[in-house]
């Protein structure tokens, strides 16, 4: 469900009172959804601080430049989030090339106790490409609607539809192929 | 938005999408359509939920601005680069940096390569900047001292005006052109080029004697021929003025000693370029020569004394003709070989020590330090420009690269 800072703050756009909206409130509508998405494509704790650090320190450098007519704010931090994160998978692309062991990711798994459903989604999502693991975080992780994923993105919103359902027919996939090893 | 292109959806594909946004939204589905709505809330309940202690560190950091001791120990954690970190601390994103320092790295190298060559061409194209051979009228320019393009090229001619110390800033020198003018009586010949000065200069009326009296000493002590000089004195009016003809290799020297006998008023050098005519008339010269040295031998082997009657008209209309080009040609030549001086002395107005400084001559300034100043300024404005597209240029490329790299990193990851 999302908190009442988002709605108070999704109210003031569709108002067109985008002014009203200052940083603090833009952070604490955003907070858990932009760490939510950037840890669902990164796969990585450590990493997903980082980035999410990252990302509201940029927007707040740039904040005092953010245009209201060219889209919204949660549209406008997520696509500050984006380009953090794929530095971030950038990086990890060149370290990776020149390790010769991957690195362990056994300790930053976001666990889900004793919830074998929740357990089972996670791994099949992990097992996603990039790209489409991306939108399902956008999606169902930060609670973007086709909109604001279309802005942070960079694509039409129609694709945006087009991606999620894509990604989500791979997840379903996953899951089934899963369920089929484990029995 | 950007429009790319895609494959719409099929009905039963909208209806699983509007499922799995109905099963976020917790609204009821059709039943075949539940396992979507289902994963929907799957996901939204797997979500990763951050560290409290990190959010709170991170609240505390928003509050406070990412104070530089928050930024300095993210910094030291891996990930965040040279750039990185001193967009950090400077305020802006470092990210874009590695790749336009790279551009600017390389329109540095182009604009040092650009200026090495261009420097190489110009000072050729300045040994000829003489005058057109075609003209054969003198071509009297001012050069403004300290113009903004900073040209040492050679003038054709130079006017210097109110020179308060003549001789002493070194300014009264003839220019370069002169010098190879001045060479070619050394033996290095590349242009001809015909030369003359006229000078004005002031003094006391109770000192114009002994002003005329320095310039004939001047004259005689650089070989120079005084063609013709005059005196005419009265109370507070007298003038004089002299015509010089200074051997080319000393006129220089003569020039600026003649500059500094009294106050300098003006100077005005003037040029022209003979070598087509010089080259021209040697030419006609030797044509003529070996015309003469026919008809002598076409006389010798005259057959009768009517046809030797007739070579020999032709041949004393031949020679006349070479002696003809033969003083055409020493004519051109004394007009390098020797270079005409005139002098003239004032001493009206405020001629003398007294130097003053009129509005007339502050406006003058004026106009002077404005002509300029629009000078630097246009010159700065051609060198901006182009550097300023070039970095927007970079900018834009660095941008699109940037871009392609990031959505290339989600496609191989």
């Amino acid at each position: 469900m999302r908190s009442t800072d988002m709605d108070a703050m999704i109210e003031a756009d569709r108002q067109g009172a985008a002014g009203i909206v200052d940083f603090e409130q833009l952070y604490r509508a955003s907070r858990d959804d932009l760490y939510a998405y950037v840890a669902g494509l990164l796969k990585n704790r450590a990493a997903a601080e980082d980035v999410t650090a990252l990302a509201f320190e940029r927007a707040l450098q740039k904040w005092d430049r953010f245009d209201p007519g060219r889209g919204t704010p949660r549209g406008w931090l997520f696509g500050i989030a984006r380009n953090a994160a794929l530095d971030e998978l950038r990086k990890r692309r060149r370290e990776t090339e020149l390790d010769f062991d991957p690195p362990d990711e056994r300790d930053d798994r976001f666990g889900h106790g004793d919830d074998e459903r929740l357990e089972a989604v996670s791994a099949a999502l992990s097992r996603l490409p990039a790209a489409e693991r991306e939108i399902v975080a956008l999606k169902f992780f930060s609670g973007l609607n086709n909109t604001e994923i279309a802005e942070a993105t960079a694509i039409s919103p129609s694709n945006v539809g087009t991606r999620i359902h894509r990604a989500v027919t791979r997840l379903r996939a996953n899951l089934e192929e899963d369920f089929e090893n484990a029995n | 938005m950007p429009t790319d292109h895609h494959s719409p959806l099929n009905p039963a594909e909208e209806r699983e999408l509007k499922a799995l946004e109905a099963g976020l939204a917790g609204k009821p589905v059709d039943a075949d359509l539940a396992d979507f709505a289902a994963l929907a809330a799957d996901l939204e309940a797997s979500r990763p939920q951050p560290d409290p202690l990190f959010a709170t560190e991170l609240d505390q950091a928003v509050a406070d601005r990412f104070p530089p001791e928050w930024l300095a120990d993210r910094s030291r954690r891996p990930g965040r680069g040279f750039f990185a970190r001193l967009g950090s601390r400077f305020g802006f994103d470092g990210q874009s940096l590695a790749p336009l320092a790279t551009g600017l790295a390389g329109l540095l190298i182009v604009l040092v390569a650009a200026g090495i060559a261009f420097d190489g061409g110009g000072s050729d194209s300045s040994i000829d900047d003489v005058a057109n051979p075609q003209n054969a009228a003198s071509n009297a320019e001012s050069v403004q001292a300290g113009s903004a393009s900073g040209a040492e090229a050679v003038p054709q001619s130079t006017t210097q005006d109110r020179a308060s110390d003549a001789g002493s800033d070194g300014s009264t020198g003839l220019p370069y052109s002169v010098e190879r003018a001045a060479g070619s009586a050394a033996g290095v010949q590349n242009r001809d080029v015909a030369r003359s000065v006229r000078i004005t200069l002031a003094t006391p009326p109770e000192d114009l004697q002994e002003t005329s009296n320095r310039i004939i000493e001047v004259a005689d002590s650089f070989s120079g021929i005084v063609m013709r000089s005059s005196v005419t004195g009265g109370e507070g009016d007298g003038r004089a003025s002299f015509s010089l003809l200074i051997p080319s290799d000393k006129a220089e020297a003569a020039v600026a000693e003649l500059s500094s006998v009294a106050d300098l008023r003006s100077r005005t050098q003037e040029s022209v370029d003979i070598t087509a005519p010089t080259v021209s008339a040697k030419q006609r010269l030797r044509t003529a020569r070996a015309r003469v040295e026919s008809l002598l031998a076409e006389l010798s082997e005259a057959p009768d004394d009517e046809a030797r009657r007739k070579v020999a008209r032709q041949l004393y209309w031949a020679r006349q003709n070479v002696a003809s080009l033969t003083a055409s040609l020493e004519q051109l030549e004394r007009k390098v070989s020797f270079t005409p001086v005139n002098v003239a002395v004032e001493t009206g107005g405020d001629s003398g020590s007294d130097s003053g400084w009129s509005i007339g001559d502050a406006v003058g300034d004026a106009g002077h330090l404005l002509a300029v100043s629009a000078g630097v300024a246009v010159v700065a404005l051609a060198v901006a420009i182009p550097i300023g597209l070039m970095v927007l240029v970079a900018l834009a490329v660095n941008r699109a690269w940037l871009r392609r790299s990031r959505e290339r990193a989600l496609r191989d990851e």
